[in-house]
């Protein structure tokens, strides 16, 4: 086996490419891709180690050091995708002035500026985005800032003044106006998918490191997952209140796994698995109904599987029924 | 390279066509246009001839496609699914019976002698007889059918196509029934100006045989063109010179009567008729028209369109729109089916995507690598 040179990874990104022009690959985006194509590793990893040392492939080479190139490469190109983008998020769409009243800077940070707030979310998404999982499920925060998802719905339930404003105000208690909430949910999607980042946690066989999903997988507590992972949220995001992060972490989980008193932990888990798969058409069908109408429908059906609210799918149908989104 | 030649060669037989048909129907509009309107023989002489060439045109058309499909095993498809029966309607029964004997009449100098002669005479009669040459001219208009792409969808063409033609075939139909068993009464007044005419020659010859007294009448008659006595003629109000350069063949008829020969008009008769046809022809293409622009588009939006999005739905992977079902239309048999598509269908499709993504499952295979593989084997 020789050492991998340049021309090695030349061909690594030609190879990439080639997996990313597939056509089942094509119409999405880098971080998608990217998960896809680590799904397809994991789950032929024996056969394609085979084949990726075969004499076609890169057969003096360890495949293992292929693979892990091939991992890399994906890793960029998801980062090339994603960073920019966060960059001018956190410069243009978050309201500094809004989140310093939210989430005002304590002790030492106190008076340094709505510039800590870009800073330390900037380390702390770069940070975070190292992972692949919290790189996929990113997708939904990119389709929720590209089409100001947050903004128009959240401005449409609390012009309504139905269920779910009830349930943010009344149940959960959080006095927010309109704007304010809108910069909170936007915060909490920023971090939401640190979930997908891996915390020490004590199973029957001593400590192992999991994300949510390993943790769901191998039946760990979830409440130890929750307040391990929001001590590990708020090392880097030290001035979010412990409620905002657990809210956040909450967004990932089914209704029954949330409290009664977490209505925009539900409502973020409903607009995020919106997002996470959405695909924006120019033109629609002349006989469909429009994107959103039409997940939202297939969500009210399904609520139970995909462990939704009911009521509050069936209010966002009816918002993007009438604002034919 | 051959297939993109027979291709391209295809393409432009099919839009010669196409014009060709729109040519003709503006060209059967003018047929009409041309005795309402009293236009010159010479160029009502063009129009002749041009409707010989588009008959000719389509005639052919006709053959060829019957030979190319029965070439395919395709001919009773043609002739019974594809419109073969209208295309036959549209040429054939036109050529012979219409622009073709006209044209015939034409090239013999416009008298008996000659068409006795070329042997069309008979046909003419019969054709002029029964009047119902120009309602199947008319017939040209479904040829247009199925060769204008007025929507997306083949089966909306396909179904507009048929009940257009339907209904034009039925209005066309109906039309030469009539005529056919009631008589035309634009024909009818043909007959009644002969024998009102034979009358009056029977009577003034019964009076006296003095070709004076029957001159002055005619003369003072609008519609007395000419008159010869044995072969002398008495009077004319066109210089014989001019005549077949002045007057259209169709708007006079001889009467002939104990030695009198005598011209009268029929312009008048033929200005009724042109008129007739003319909304008869306004009649058909509204219909049509109003097939294609109205009925396609309330076609489209109530079936194919719904086709459409419940077709993707099942074939591809990622479509998971649901379909719009207007409250008018609940009821009917595509949107219930489209009920089901939306509320069985996709929520299971959706399911399953998402079980699937759970269990890690890719939309890639080892395959995929092979190929790749097998293209780069310098790799």
């Amino acid at each position: 086996m020789t050492v991998m040179d340049g021309n090695d990874k030349k061909k690594v990104v030609e190879f990439v490419q080639y997996l990313i022009s597939n056509p089942n690959l094509k119409a999405e985006t880098p971080v998608i891709r990217e998960g896809m194509i680590i799904t397809f590793i994991t789950s032929n990893l024996r056969q394609l180690k085979k084949t990726l040392g075969s004499k076609r492939f890169f057969p003096h080479l360890s495949p293992d050091r292929v693979i892990s190139e091939i991992l890399l490469v994906l890793k960029q190109m998801s980062l090339g995708y994603l960073m920019p983008r966060i960059e001018v998020w956190l410069k243009n769409e978050i309201d500094y002035a809004v989140l310093e009243e939210l989430f005002p800077l304590r002790g030492a940070q106190a008076g340094l500026g709505q510039n800590r707030y870009r800073s330390m979310l900037q380390e702390y998404l770069t940070l975070v985005l190292a992972y692949s999982e919290v790189r996929y499920n990113f997708n939904s925060v990119v389709n929720i800032f590209t089409y100001r998802a947050l903004d128009r719905y959240l401005r449409e339930v609390f012009h309504r003044r139905r269920f779910i404003f009830n349930e943010i105000r009344r149940v959960e208690r959080l006095d927010l106006d309109c704007d304010e909430y809108i910069e909170y949910a936007k915060i909490l999607f920023l971090i939401k998918n640190s979930v997908f980042m891996r915390v020490m946690l004590s199973s029957g066989s001593g400590k192992r490191k999991a994300n949510i999903n390993e943790a769901q997988q191998l039946s760990m507590s979830m409440p130890e997952f929750v307040m391990k992972l929001a001590r590990s949220i708020k090392e880097g995001l030290p001035f979010l209140s412990e409620k905002a992060v657990v809210t956040a972490i909450k967004s990932n989980f089914r209704e029954r796994q949330t409290g009664m008193k977490e209505a925009s932990a539900r409502l973020f888990h409903i607009i995020g698995s919106r997002y996470q798969d959405y695909k924006h058409h120019g033109r629609i069908d002349r006989a469909a109904e429009s994107l959103d109408k039409s997940w939202f429908n297939i969500a009210r059906s399904n609520s139970r599987f995909y462990g939704f609210n009911e009521k509050m799918v069936n209010e966002l149908y009816l918002i993007a029924g009438d604002n034919m989104w | 390279m051959v297939e993109e030649d027979r291709m391209r060669n295809k393409g432009f037989w099919e839009n010669f066509i196409l014009t060709a048909i729109v040519l003709v129907i503006i060209h059967t509009f003018l047929y009409d246009l041309g005795a309402l309107l009293r236009w010159r023989v010479s160029v009502r002489n063009i129009v002749i001839l041009t409707g010989l060439f588009f008959d000719t045109l389509f005639t052919v058309e006709f053959i060829v496609r019957s030979v190319i499909q029965g070439k395919k095993k395709g001919l009773i498809t043609y002739w019974l699914y594809n419109r073969g029966w209208a295309d036959f309607l549209s040429s054939v029964p036109i050529l012979f019976f219409s622009s073709g004997p006209q044209v015939l009449l034409l090239c013999s100098g416009r008298t008996s002698e000659g068409l006795a002669a070329i042997g069309v005479l008979n046909i003419l009669k019969i054709v002029k007889a029964i009047r119902v040459t120009r309602v199947l001219r008319l017939i040209r208009v479904m040829k247009i059918f199925g060769k204008i792409k007025n929507a997306d969808s083949v089966m909306a063409q396909h179904h507009t196509a048929t009940i257009s033609t339907i209904a034009v075939s039925i209005v066309i139909f109906v039309i030469i029934i009539f005529t056919l068993l009631a008589g035309d009464p634009l024909g009818n007044a043909v007959i009644e100006r002969r024998n009102h005419y034979e009358d009056l020659v029977d009577v003034v010859r019964y009076e006296t045989d003095d070709g004076d007294l029957l001159m002055k009448l005619l003369q003072g008659d609008e519609l007395g063109l000419r008159l010869s006595k044995n072969g002398t003629l008495l009077f004319s109000k066109v210089p014989i010179t001019l005549w077949d350069s002045e007057i259209w063949y169709e708007d006079y008829m001889e009467i002939e009567r104990g030695g009198y020969a005598l011209t009268v008009s029929l312009e008048d008769i033929n200005i009724k008729s042109a008129l007739y046809n003319i909304r008869v022809f306004g009649i058909i293409l509204s219909l049509v028209a109003g097939f294609m622009l109205f009925y396609t588009r309330h076609f489209v939006q109530i079936v194919t369109d719904v086709l459409f999005v419940v077709n993707r739905g099942f074939k591809e992977r990622g479509y998971t729109l649901q379909v719009k079902i207007p409250k008018q239309y609940a009821d009917h048999e595509i949107f219930e089916l489209a009920r089901f598509y939306n509320d069985r269908y996709l929520p299971a499709k959706l399911k399953n995507m998402h079980k699937s993504k759970r269990k890690k499952q890719s939309s890639l295979s080892m395959d995929d690598l092979l190929k790749y593989g097998n293209q780069k084997s310098d790799f």
